[in-house]
């Protein structure tokens, strides 16, 4: 079985791992790196749990060979924000109880950020569609939705006063 | 699995020479979404006996990131979209929003966003799986497609000829789906592009259709109408198309018309939908899509 050495930036920190040919990106950041925010749900891009942003797209790590990251970013929600300077997203998640068990909510907030960068204003519809790809068992996705669009709301109301 | 090595080419040349030998058994990768999936399923599934490994694939070979297979323009009129392009780009596209309707929508209609951000067109037809979203909308828009190896070089070839069988293509050992071109026919054509499937989201389509028709008013000056999980390819539904060629369109023309796709259509039974569902569904989708497109308000 072939290994190949690889240095991915995870959150702007290289990391360098020797890795099977035929691991996924989902199982070196877990098993290798200990990047353990990264969750592993289905291992076939259903469930969204093991969503990461590879030079800033949000994608399935699972269906995400270690080797094609190889030389690129990689951000887990860890490198959105902190406990001490949490990112909008993560404070409005807490702020409207969209946290419940939490398996989903990295994925979840990193599919959220995603959005917010290509589309900083986005509707309501557009926010389902946005999540459409993370599935959440316990919340029933309204507190999800009500947590993004408050900060897209919140971006609205700056453009609005910017102009 | 017994992968050996990963390579990704600089350019399309290195990328056709390491997919020319076939004692490297090699597997080519783009986006991953349907490769990745299938190599887990291998990985989980029963171990192979010993003397399978010849047949195994050896070196993967990423045309992902190949600036040369990748972006969406305009070529000579046509429209020209690199096969390692995603589904996310050619859906948010404004090219290809405003001169392949279709195609955007089936695009947007694949996986979910994540998947969308690694899948690529070129995968999609390369894979042929009779439920391929894009092949449908390809084929109402009578695509070319661009196929290039080192050993016969450049080809290109309409893809009405590209799907020979189930998950079977024209390609040959180390060829590779380039580019796909779309002429941009100077009429009023009109594409659609409807999916049916059990959620929104991350589904598989149990029948999808794509239409693109050229009006005259009310009639219909030429219509092209592709499905997907219909038969073991996605096919063209012929029959539709020539019993819809200027006659002027109302809701009877346009059932009588759809009646006909059942010519084109061997649908089969699975865990998404029977095959008489799926039979039911495709007719009744594309004689409403025509008459969406040829008797409703202006799009």
């Amino acid at each position: 079985m072939g290994t190949q050495e690889i240095e991915i930036q995870v959150n702007g920190q290289p990391l360098r791992a020797t890795v099977a040919v035929e691991a996924t990106l989902l199982d070196v950041l877990r098993n290798e790196l200990g990047v353990v925010e990264v969750k592993n749900g289905c291992g076939q891009g259903d469930c969204g749990a093991c969503t990461v942003l590879l030079d800033g797209d949000a994608v399935n790590s699972c269906l995400t060979l270690a080797v094609q990251a190889d030389g690129r970013q990689v951000t887990t929600v860890k490198g959105l924000g902190s406990p001490e300077a949490p990112h909008p997203l993560q404070e409005s998640f807490v702020a409207h109880g969209a946290v419940q068990c939490g398996f989903c909510s990295s994925g979840m907030v990193l599919s959220a950020a995603s959005l917010m960068k290509q589309n900083p204003t986005p509707t309501r519809a557009e926010i389902r569609e946005a999540i459409s790809g993370n599935l959440c068992r316990c919340t029933g996705y309204t507190k999800i939705v009500d947590a993004i669009e408050e900060v897209a709301n919140n971006a609205r109301l700056l453009e609005e006063r910017a102009s | 699995m017994s992968l050996q090595s990963y390579v990704r080419p600089r350019g399309l040349d290195d990328a056709l020479a390491a997919l020319a030998d076939p004692r490297t058994r090699p597997l080519i990768i783009a986006g991953g979404t349907d490769v990745i999936p299938a190599m887990r399923k291998m990985r989980l599934g029963e171990p192979q006996a010993a003397g399978d490994d010849d047949d195994r694939p050896g070196v993967v070979v990423d045309l992902s990131q190949l600036d040369e297979l990748r972006g969406i323009g305009e070529k000579d009129g046509m429209l020209l979209i690199g096969a390692a392009t995603t589904m996310g780009a050619i859906a948010r596209h404004e090219l290809v929003k405003d001169r392949a309707p279709a195609l955007a929508a089936a695009a947007a209609s694949v996986g979910s966003p994540l998947v969308r951000n690694r899948a690529t067109v070129g995968g999609n037809l390369a894979t042929a799986s009779p439920s391929a979203d894009t092949a449908p909308a390809l084929l109402a828009a009578n695509a070319v497609l661009g196929l290039a190896s080192a050993r016969q070089g450049r080809r290109e070839v309409s893809i009405t000829d590209f799907f020979v069988g189930y998950r079977r293509t024209l390609l040959q050992p180390g060829e590779i789906v380039a580019y796909i071109l779309l002429p941009l026919s100077r009429g009023l054509v009109r594409g659609r592009f409807e999916k049916v499937g059990l959620r929104n989201a991350d589904a598989i389509s149990m029948v999808c259709v794509a239409v693109e028709m050229e009006l005259d008013g009310r009639v219909c000056r030429e219509a092209r109408i592709g499905l997907g999980a219909v038969a073991a390819v996605p096919v063209r539904a012929f029959a539709v198309e020539a019993a819809l060629k200027d006659r002027e369109i109302d809701e009877a023309v346009a059932r009588e018309c759809a009646k006909l796709v059942h010519e084109h259509i061997s649908p089969i039974d699975d865990l998404r939908a029977s095959a008489r569902y799926r039979s039911w569904v495709a007719e009744a989708v594309v004689a409403r899509m025509i008459i969406d497109m040829a008797c409703k308000a202006r799009s």
